[in-house]
């Protein structure tokens, strides 16, 4: 998911960089001072997540987890994953720092739309739905966090459906350990902190 | 459960699991190394982790940025070409591999042989030559000049460090993520949500 320094056009880069610039100010803007250890925990589980490697093939992927991030924090995600890829960045050398507003927004992004469509029915009276909405919100995140890497990649010139297929296929096992992580985090949530949930901005 | 105490009991569960995960740990993505031998560029393309980049395309272009070739990773994941005649210092060996990942690995003037200026095909060529011309033992001992002894010990030695300069390159351009690494990522979330507290706080008071 993190692509190479010196693999993209420069502006492509800009425009990632804007979107990320857009997303960013919107989440720190809707950002309550109550919700602050929550985005920071967030961010340190995913910060942490990249380092849980699943062999796919040749490469290696590793967890994403922004279903779960975008679940909880919708446009507070964009913070908390920008943060956690600048840090990725500067001391794992892990993604480069001209690509970190379009991977900023690659993941993010797909964050917030799974906060948009899996949030009502996790935050729902319904707990199989919510089982199933968590899941969902995992499974989405990782699926259109690749789509978005493979039109980035398009316009480096790469085929986008083919780029597309081998993404989403080496990530099959994440998405489905994601899809389980989230749907176990929603489960234990409603049950303990129901509150950390309701978080509808 | 009061609310203090299950979000310590979450932060204590991702801290723990934070020190745990460096022990299977490393910092994911593509290298490239490469070193001159016998007149040839060798090496290897992988992912860090453990994983050989196969069949994966590597351009090579030299200081001048002139691309002279372009070779592709066997299924060990390496690759070996001869090292073109004039070329200028540095050689560039740069990898592409999938789903975006890219890395490149530079041949020093020094590490090509050019800097002392007589090139790796010539000291073959001379060593062969010699060892043709004369046909019994001691013979070749009485006819060996001091510069033909020097290119011999300079073949066994390139033959002897070249694991070595493929040990040396490839942890130069590795590198294990450690606990502290985790633990100064984790401190700076914690300083910037204080930061960010704080000003949230000045800012509802004014």
């Amino acid at each position: 998911m993190h692509i190479s320094e010196g693999v993209l056009p420069t502006p492509t880069l800009i425009a990632g960089a804007a979107l990320a610039l857009a997303g960013l100010s919107l989440g720190l803007r809707r950002m309550e001072q109550e919700r602050l250890p929550q985005v920071a925990l967030l961010a340190a589980a995913f910060f942490v997540a990249s380092l849980v490697n699943l062999p796919a093939g040749p490469a290696r992927v590793h967890l994403v987890l922004n279903g779960l991030l975008g679940l909880l924090l919708g446009w507070s995600a964009f913070p908390a994953i920008f943060v956690a890829l600048a840090l990725q960045a500067l001391l794992f050398s892990f993604g480069g720092l001209t690509t970190l507003g379009l991977t900023t927004f690659n993941l993010a992004f797909p964050a917030l739309v799974a906060h948009w469509v899996c949030g009502p029915w996790a935050r729902g009276g319904n707990h199989r739905l919510a089982l199933a909405a968590g899941f969902a919100a995992g499974v989405l995140g990782v699926a259109l966090s690749a789509i978005l890497v493979s039109l980035s990649l398009l316009t480096a010139g790469e085929d986008f459906l083919g780029a597309a297929q081998l993404i989403l296929a080496a990530h099959l096992p994440v998405m489905l350990v994601e899809g389980l992580v989230t749907a176990a985090a929603v489960v234990f949530l409603r049950r303990v902190r129901p509150a950390m949930l309701a978080w509808d901005r | 459960m009061t609310s203090s105490r299950s979000i310590t009991r979450l932060i204590a569960a991702v801290a723990l699991a934070a020190l745990l995960v460096p022990l299977a740990a490393q910092a994911h993505k593509v290298g490239i190394y490469g070193y001159l031998e016998g007149g040839k560029v060798q090496g290897r393309a992988y992912f860090a982790g453990g994983g050989k980049a196969v069949n994966s395309p590597i351009q090579v272009s030299d200081g001048a940025g002139q691309v002279l070739g372009d070779y592709t990773t066997d299924s060990e994941g390496n690759f070996s070409f001869p090292l073109p005649a004039g070329v200028t210092p540095p050689l560039k060996l740069v990898l592409k591999a999938s789903q975006g990942h890219q890395a490149s690995h530079e041949l020093s003037a020094e590490e090509l042989g050019l800097a002392g200026g007589k090139g790796p095909a010539e000291t073959t060529d001379q060593a062969s030559a010699t060892a043709g011309r004369d046909g019994s033992k001691p013979a070749v001992a009485a006819n060996l000049s001091r510069d033909d002894v020097r290119q011999v010990v300079e073949q066994a030695l390139q033959a002897q460090l070249a694991p070595l300069n493929a040990q040396v390159a490839r942890l130069a351009g590795e590198r294990a993520v450690t606990v502290h690494d985790i633990a100064a990522g984790i401190g700076y979330i914690i300083g910037l949500m204080g930061l960010a507290a704080w000003f949230m706080s000045r800012r509802k008071r004014d």
